[in-house]
């Protein structure tokens, strides 16, 4: 991998006002921002010496987050569109992103909703991936634990659910 | 873990819903039911997921309890056949043929009203989920078939059913929500094909038929038939049928080959079968194989200016006439 901080940067401001300097090869994972220089009909030397490009939806720290992801993964293939609906795999996650994912449930959600936002489809597989595991192998109850969810269902309607569900278990 | 961000009233109800569709996306049968227990809202978004199966089973079956026994199963191509005949993860999907893996869910049913409606709620949950689109379906049915949804139609594929049920209505009922559109079809049933809508269309429009049933099927049904390969076990045809459904097939110019299982005590029509030959153009004729001791109808034929084969061959012995129109290569 090569050294990315000696490449052309530019600035990306985030939705708390900080400034925050980004290597252009680095930033250019994220598809939103590409196409926003794009649109505004700027090079890449343009863009260094631009003003910030504000990057409303997304505060300081989980944008620092997802430049340290775009740092390690800037190289990496392109990601193929698996549009399919079978079910994927979620045991390949790296152990470098498996480290990087340690985090609380709170930013891993405000991690889903930056990558979306910036269009980085590498995070946004590889965090939605980690919240799919956090799902599997839980009860309903356990579930509702792990992701606070109140159970609305009525008796009654819990109790049709769970012959309906009767199905699949052994 | 550790947390470098500020904490946030952050939780799985504020994700998006396109966000949570993407993580569901990520999820098998069982913790996508797992999910939809949790809340109407989780409920409701995981029917709005679409899931695809390569193959779906659905089983009825009674019990020696007395009670009905239900499972469905579907496979994925996640596991991988290596040469040494060991099942391992798939890896690298270019390297290896891909095998299904199995899952089966199994439940026990008190016989009673109950059964049909959740039944009919669950195919209808799995149906949505495709898309009403089925490649493989197989249905092993014993005396409770499920009702089956009749708001809807589902294109599927492959059928392969086994129908031994006290209503004969059952396939009637099975087939009257498939769409007429199926490649592949495998009935085994002991009663009289239903005469009412869609299931004899279904048995028609089939491509490939594996058809067994004892009686009700007749030479003018399989004059409808359209398929390219047919294996149908019938009593109620006769050596002249499968002559003018070979002709038939001749004039259309569609190919065909097919095996009629006669019942025991057949008697091939030799002389109605080869005299049937005499309508055609002979170009040649060929002598049967040795194996086929009874009958030697096999005429090259000429039509149009190309060639085509037509075949008949009739055997007491086994009780089948098997046939035949093929558009030579040449």
């Amino acid at each position: 991998m090569t050294d990315a901080k000696n490449e052309r940067q530019i600035k990306i401001s985030s939705s708390d006002n900080e400034i925050i300097l980004v290597p252009r090869n680095v930033i250019r994972l994220s598809t939103t921002i590409n196409t926003l220089l794009q649109d505004l009909g700027l090079d890449d030397d343009e863009a260094t010496n631009a003003e910030p490009i504000p990057v409303q939806n997304v505060a300081a720290p989980i944008l620092r987050k997802v430049i340290s992801w775009c740092q390690y993964h800037y190289q990496d293939p392109v990601p193929t569109d698996d549009s399919d609906s079978r079910e994927k795999r979620t045991d390949d996650i790296s152990s470098w992103d498996t480290e990087f994912l340690k985090v609380d449930q709170g930013t891993l959600f405000e991690l889903i909703l930056a990558a979306n936002y910036l269009d980085i489809k590498g995070l946004l597989d590889v965090t939605c991936k980690a919240v799919a595991n956090m799902i599997k192998g839980k009860s309903p109850e356990e579930i509702r634990r792990t992701f606070n969810i109140k159970n609305d269902f009525t008796p009654e309607e819990e109790e049709q659910i769970r012959k309906e569900n009767a199905w699949c278990e052994d | 873990m550790t947390s470098e961000c500020a904490e946030t009233e952050t939780g799985w109800s504020s994700l998006p819903e396109e966000m949570q569709r993407l993580v569901v996306d990520n999820l098998g049968y069982e913790d996508r039911q797992s999910l939809a227990q949790c809340s109407k809202s989780d409920r409701a978004l995981v029917r709005n997921c679409r899931w695809i199966f390569d193959r779906f089973d659905f089983l009825v079956n009674r019990n020696t309890k007395n009670s009905i026994e239900v499972s469905h199963r579907y496979s994925q191509d996640i596991f991988t056949q290596m040469d040494n005949g060991t099942y391992v993860e798939r890896t690298c999907r270019s390297e290896v043929e891909t095998i299904p893996r199995w899952k089966l869910f199994s439940i026990y049913f008190i016989d009673n009203s109950d059964f049909q409606e959740m039944a009919s709620n669950r195919l209808n949950e799995l149906f949505k989920a495709q898309n009403y689109h089925v490649h493989e379906l197989n249905m092993d049915l014993l005396t409770v078939p499920p009702k089956f949804p009749t708001q809807i139609s589902v294109n599927i594929l492959q059928i392969d059913a086994e129908l031994r049920p006290i209503q004969p209505s059952a396939l009637f009922e099975m087939v009257s929500y498939i769409k007429p559109t199926v490649d592949w079809l495998r009935f085994r049933i002991q009663h009289e094909i239903p005469r009412g809508l869609g299931a004899l269309q279904t048995v028609r429009k089939a491509k490939r038929l594996i058809f067994s049933i004892h009686s009700g099927f007749n030479g003018e049904d399989l004059m409808g038939v359209e398929g390219h390969f047919l294996d149908i076990g019938v009593s109620n045809i006769t050596g002249n049928d499968a002559r003018h459904f070979v002709l038939k097939r001749y004039d259309e110019g569609t190919e065909c080959m097919f095996r009629l299982e006669m019942q025991p005590g057949f008697e091939p029509e030799f002389s109605e079968i080869a005299t049937s030959f005499d309508e055609f153009e002979h170009v040649c004729g060929e002598d049967v194989p040795a194996e086929f001791p009874h009958c030697r109808m096999m005429h090259k034929l000429k039509k149009r200016g190309r060639d085509w084969t037509c075949y008949l061959i009739a055997s007491s012995v086994s009780n089948f006439i098997d046939g035949g129109v093929f558009r030579d290569e040449n």
